[in-house]
């Protein structure tokens, strides 16, 4: 079933573009015009929310502090002011995220994307991404049911990347929290570790991408997926 | 000058002339006795038998006095003359009475005497009584303990002939010495004691003052909120009740100013709110061009870039000037705050995606997980970390990458913006940085419209502590680093 979102923007050519690029990335979407007419919405009909804050009648933060009473639902805030009042208010009253008008479609979407994105699949103390499952507590690894032979580090540096499946992990933090403090490992000691990991997933080695200027990734984008993610952009691979 | 040190010499200033006045009053008083009495000496004694001895034998006039009297019952003025011609000329000694010696001598109209005792008669006195002054009189001053001052005074007779038409009398003694310094003595023990007097009389009044000065720097540290608490009827209360009056104006211009400033702000929000929203539909509808761009001719999509770009820099234009005005506003306009860099971060690389991905530019980022808390303003860093990440995406080449990464380590933050494109020279950063974000810096684009905003970014980091550094990259490329403290 699609995601639902309720679109609370009070202008009329904003709004039909906004609900058009929703409606492309797949999700289903009733669009309010009124600040009055979004206080009547029951909040556990909708996935997200989407607030404009000048609105005509009930203003967007008494809008969020409505939908903030009884609900846990993802609230956006669409700030067209470049003031800081409002988002700190925003922000105290619950709202999960804002995004500052003038804003581009792929950059609202992305917001919408990244607030409702599930958590890696974590059952039983194990991680799942795609092919690829690590058992946390039994300190093992099976790519495509294959049991991976790996040493102390290449299964802590697999675990740090599939914790965050998507997510870059700088090359610091990996050296600093992944490799052995006593043998004052470097930059350098990581990548090699790092090209180990990939010869044992042999045909799944795409699986830890590298990241310019940052680190590496576990590639979330071959996991099984519901969301029907969209392809990777024309600049491929991205955090 | 403190209050007491003016009064003192306001004290001094009033009295000295009043003392000298009163001295020389008192002085010319005692001359004008001293003439009286010395005259009348004369005249008695002359009018007694005297000018009769005189004129008998000048010589010997006026005969030695007798042996100074034991009885303490002796009256102050000369005992009675000895007989005439009872006594040969001797030299004359004066006639005392306790410490106060009186002597005199007769003289012609010329001012010679026949008595070779007798002493010249002083040219000043001679003078006078020329001018035609019946009596003249001066001070002898004291000479040490055995010769003590007194006065000597030339007496005209009422006969303006003979060898005695003349009579000085000369009288000294302790107590009859009293000159303008000696009058001057008790004047200054007076002044001093009501100058004393004055000083402690002042005391509850400078207090008073002092407690309405404390007052009105309390006030003025409360930006004038505090009214002054010193009442009373007096001029130290009437001055604290026009500080308060004044206080009151200050107060309602400040607010005026705050109100009008408030408008202003109020203003510009409401204007940029006005401009965000169709700038966003306008955005929306050059984006959804985009799938058309790969089969138009090359005319079509050079003009489709180059609206993307502009509605791009539009935007980052507005922002900029909002920001520009804030910081011009003042710390008034800067809000503190507790905000999560890791959601910051997470909102700029999503802000500069779309256009990283026109331009084929990979943008990366990496976050720690959790959040990264500073304080700061929200609207103000985002702004300026969104600068140099536009910065490094829009001057890079095809097929380049950016990397944004947040790392803490020992309770400080780093936010590293990394690209491997052509970058700008460091003499370009520095300048662009230097020149200021008010007047032209925000408006105007620079030479091809580089480091729009970078002067914006320096300025918002120095304002909220951060550091904000330079580093070209080894491999080519720029480094852009801000450091700062962990809330």
């Amino acid at each position: 079933m699609r995601d639902r979102i309720l679109l609370v923007e009070d202008d009329e050519a904003l709004g039909r573009q906004v609900v058009g690029h929703l409606e492309g990335a797949g999700f289903a979407v009733r669009w309010l015009q009124n600040g009055d007419d979004a206080l009547r919405e029951d909040p556990d009909d909708y996935a997200m929310a989407i607030l404009d804050l000048m609105l005509p009648g009930a203003y967007g933060l008494d809008v969020l502090k409505r939908l903030r009473r009884h609900s846990e639902l993802p609230v956006l805030i669409l700030s067209a002011r470049q003031d800081t009042h409002d988002k700190v208010r925003a922000l105290e009253l619950g709202a999960d995220d804002f995004v500052t008008k003038p804003f581009w479609p792929d950059e609202l979407i992305a917001r919408v994307k990244t607030r409702l994105r599930r958590p890696a699949l974590q059952r039983d103390g194990t991680i799942a991404v795609g092919e690829l499952i690590v058992d946390v507590e039994g300190r093992a690894a099976r790519v495509a049911g294959r049991l991976l032979d790996l040493t102390r580090v290449e299964f802590d540096l697999l675990l740090a990347l599939a914790r965050r499946p998507g997510s870059a992990i700088d090359r610091a933090w990996l050296v600093d929290n992944v490799l052995d403090p006593e043998r004052e490992g470097t930059e350098r000691t990581l990548d090699v570790h790092v090209s180990r990991l990939r010869r044992k997933l042999g045909e799944h080695k795409h699986l830890v991408q590298t990241v310019w200027g940052v680190g590496y990734r576990l590639n979330a984008d071959v996991a099984p997926s519901a969301r029907g993610d969209e392809p990777p952009g024309p600049g491929g691979s991205r955090s | 000058m403190r209050l007491r040190a003016r009064l003192a010499l306001s004290v001094i200033a009033a009295a000295l002339p009043l003392a000298a006045a009163t001295v020389w009053a008192r002085h010319d008083l005692t001359r004008r006795r001293v003439a009286q009495v010395l005259r009348e000496f004369a005249v008695t004694r002359m009018e007694s038998g005297g000018r009769a001895r005189c004129e008998a034998d000048p010589a010997a006039f006026p005969p030695p006095p007798p042996p100074p009297a034991r009885d303490p019952d002796t009256p102050p003025l000369p005992p009675p003359l000895p007989e005439l011609g009872a006594v040969p000329p001797q030299p004359r000694r004066p006639v005392a009475t306790d410490d106060i010696e009186t002597a005199f001598w007769a003289y012609d109209a010329s001012f010679s005497s026949a008595n070779p005792a007798a002493p010249p008669v002083p040219v000043e006195l001679v003078a006078a009584v020329q001018d035609g002054a019946d009596v003249a009189v001066r001070r002898i001053e004291a000479a040490g303990r055995e010769r003590p001052g007194g006065f000597e005074a030339l007496v005209r007779m009422a006969w303006t002939t003979g060898p005695c038409a003349f009579v000085l009398v000369r009288r000294t003694g302790r107590g009859f010495e009293g000159g303008p310094l000696e009058l001057l003595l008790p004047g200054l023990l007076v002044g001093a004691g009501v100058l004393i007097a004055v000083l402690l009389a002042s005391g509850p009044v400078v207090r008073r003052i002092r407690r309405l000065e404390a007052d009105v720097r309390r006030s003025a540290a409360a930006h004038y909120d505090a009214s002054v608490s010193v009442e009373g009827g007096d001029e130290v209360a009437d001055l604290a009740r026009a500080f308060d009056e004044a206080a009151a104006e200050v107060r309602a211009h400040v607010a005026a100013v705050e109100r009008r400033e408030g408008a202003l702000r109020e203003f510009v929000a409401d204007t940029t709110h006005d401009v965000m929203t169709p700038l966003t539909v306008l955005a929306g509808h050059l984006d959804a061009l985009r799938p058309v761009i790969e089969t138009a001719d090359d005319e079509a999509r050079k003009a489709l870039r180059d609206a993307l770009a502009e509605v791009d820099y539009t935007t980052s234009l507005v922002a900029n000037l909002t920001t520009a005005a804030k910081l011009v506003a003042g710390s008034r306009a800067l809000v503190r705050h507790r905000l999560d860099l890791c959601a910051l971060v997470e909102r700029v690389v999503a802000r500069h995606r779309p256009l990283a991905n026109a331009r084929d530019v990979e943008l990366n980022h990496a976050t720690p997980r959790g959040s990264v808390d500073v304080a700061g303003d929200v609207t103000l860093l985002e702004q300026a970390v969104g600068n140099i990440v536009q910065n490094a995406v829009r001057y890079n080449r095809r097929g380049g990458h950016v990397a944004v990464v947040l790392r803490t380590d020992a309770g400080r933050f780093e936010i590293r913006v990394e690209d491997d494109g052509p970058g700008l020279a460091l003499d370009d950063i520095e300048h662009l940085t230097e020149r200021g974000f008010r007047g032209s810096a925000a408006r105007t684009r620079s030479e091809s419209g580089r480091g729009l905003g970078l002067d914006i970014t320096a300025e918002v980091c120095e304002r909220l502590g951060f550091d904000l550094d330079f580093q070209p990259m080894e491999q080519g490329g720029l480094a852009v680093v801000i450091t700062g403290v962990v809330a």
